[in-house]
């Protein structure tokens, strides 16, 4: 979500931005950021950002580059799959004031609810890193950590360390690892998502039973 | 029980007139308008309250919006003389989108005074499952707004329908304004308030917003609730979508590949919404097979104990276990 930063808004950048994660995007080039601060009451606008190595950076208001701006990381709600456990990032349920992602307006834990602060080292696991269903699925059976988690989907992940099956945090099913490679899913209410978790599987060429 | 029987203070509107009529899906039902407005140059806040008298609008000020900016509120009307009268406004104002900045929107207020509570349940069951596809109709990254928050991004949507037929006023008091779908208003005016469309002048597409609230209210009132939940709950096939789709917004949206992906993506969070609703004693059963029996205490002791590495290698611990699941 690309916002350029302009002397007329940038009181409203401020409000929305200030003290959030993003990307500073200067043509094909983004960096992941912190908006630390906001001048928006001198003559000379500008917005500084600091990289996760404490690197500021200054952006001023109404350059005339058009692809230099700030991309923010909006908190919609969704598992994401890192190098062998998953994650659940949802929006804190309360009236926001800042529309990029920060501590107070998002909240991120492991599929076995572990939560983390809002900072660079599990951001850039988050937004940096992509890893496939099946990927976390064959690290994290090897895995020797207390949780063992993958995201079959943005909306479903399974811990085999609880042997859960989780719809955006709420328990749905049992799941029991098979021979190392072969999901037994049982669901609380076959009818209610069969369909749908069969369909995780197939997407994700995952092997495993729905019952 | 209906609306009016629940919060006493809330008395049924008094529904204006208006001498032109336009076409719409559910021409009966009573609806409002506010309409957030930027440079209103062209007169003063009495001039405009003259102008847009006649189509049954009034003139406030709104502290969110800048510079000579005003809210224009309209008073109840049936949806087709309502947007007849919105029609007007634009004619008379002459706004354009230039007077529309992303800080403005139009928030569409929909009379419940007359449905019953299980009607709202319906209409804000079949909200969740379309809510995506609302985003994606009005467009401009409204989805990311702060004075329109996705019920799914903040799980407004988890276990409403059994909380709001139990204790609505419950419901009503732990709610956030700013939500898309802004529920409050059921206590005070009566009514709940729409707020996803950004502000526009385009009546083309208003006409199609009111179009498919009116829709979601039809469909609310003509299907009982207890059927809606089962027809979501069967809801699993590409064919099953399209005709949901077509059954509740038929004539509305085109249904295309995008909306069908927002439409499995809404049943999911509508099904999500229901899990408790539906739960069966498979859940007990089958965690007694597994044996679990493990306590918040004992996962907080492992965790500080300090022999969960991801964690440590990543960041602070501050909260230890996951409170949505049922144990």
């Amino acid at each position: 979500m690309f916002e350029k930063f302009t002397s007329a808004d940038a009181g409203d950048f401020r409000q929305r931005y200030q003290g959030t994660y993003g990307y500073f995007r200067q043509a094909d080039n983004k960096t992941l950021v912190r908006l630390d601060k906001v001048n928006f009451e001198t003559n000379n606008k500008t917005v500084e950002f600091v990289d996760e190595h404490g690197l500021t950076y200054t952006l001023h208001a109404d350059s005339h580059d058009e692809t230099v701006g700030f991309d923010f990381l909006p908190p919609k709600i969704s598992y994401h799959n890192g190098e062998n456990n998953a994650w659940l990032l949802r929006r804190i349920p309360a009236r926001q004031y800042q529309r990029g992602i920060c501590d107070r307006n998002t909240s991120i834990r492991t599929v076995d609810g572990i939560i983390f602060s809002v900072d660079f080292a599990i951001l850039k696991k988050l937004f940096n890193n992509k890893y496939s269903p099946k990927e976390t699925f064959a690290a994290t059976t090897h895995s020797t950590k207390t949780e063992q988690s993958f995201a079959l989907s943005s909306q479903f992940a399974v811990s085999l360390s609880r042997g859960r099956i989780y719809c955006l945090g709420q328990s749905i099913g049992q799941v029991k690892l098979v021979n190392s490679d072969f999901l037994s899913i049982i669901l609380n209410d076959p009818l209610l998502w069969g369909t749908e978790i069969r369909d995780c599987l197939h997407r994700t060429e995952i092997n495993g039973e729905v019952k | 029980m209906k609306v009016v029987d629940v919060w006493k203070g809330v008395g049924t509107p008094k529904v204006r007139k208006y001498p032109l009529t336009a076409e719409c899906t559910n021409p009966e039902l009573v609806i409002g308008f506010e309409l957030e407005t930027e440079s209103c140059i062209k007169l003063n806040a009495r001039g405009y309250e003259e102008l847009v008298n006649p189509c049954n609008f009034t003139v406030h000020t709104d502290g969110s919006l800048r510079g000579l900016s005003y809210e224009f509120i309209s008073r109840p009307m049936r949806s087709d003389n309502a947007l007849a009268a919105l029609k007007d406004f634009f004619l008379l104002t002459q706004f354009t989108e230039e007077n529309y900045s992303d800080r403005c929107s139009v928030h569409v207020h929909v009379n419940c005074t007359d449905i019953t509570l299980e009607e709202v349940s319906s209409v804000a069951l079949l909200y969740t499952v379309v809510e995506e596809l609302l985003f994606e109709f009005v467009g401009g990254s409204r989805d990311t707004n702060i004075y329109c928050i996705p019920w799914n991004q903040c799980r407004a949507h988890y276990e409403l329908v059994s909380n709001f037929l139990s204790d609505p006023s419950h419901v009503l008091r732990g709610w956030n304004k700013y939500t898309a779908l802004n529920l409050i208003p059921l206590c005070t005016l009566g009514t709940v308030e729409f707020r996803q469309m950004h502000g526009t002048a385009d009546i083309n597409k208003l006409t199609t917003w009111v179009n498919i609230i009116g829709a979601l209210f039809k469909y609310a009132k003509a299907v009982k609730l207890k059927d809606l939940i089962g027809s979501i709950k069967t809801l699993n096939t590409t064919s099953h979508y399209e005709m949901f789709f077509n059954e509740v917004l038929g004539g509305q949206l085109p249904y295309n590949e995008v909306y069908r992906q927002k439409l499995e993506e809404g049943v999911v969070l509508a099904k999500y919404s229901l899990v408790n609703y539906s739960e069966n004693k498979r859940d007990k059963k089958s965690k007694e097979d597994l044996g679990d029996t493990r306590s918040n205490q004992s996962i907080y002791d492992e965790l500080t104990a300090g022999l969960f590495p991801a964690a440590q290698n990543v960041g602070d611990i501050r909260i230890l276990y996951n409170d949505d699941t049922v144990l």
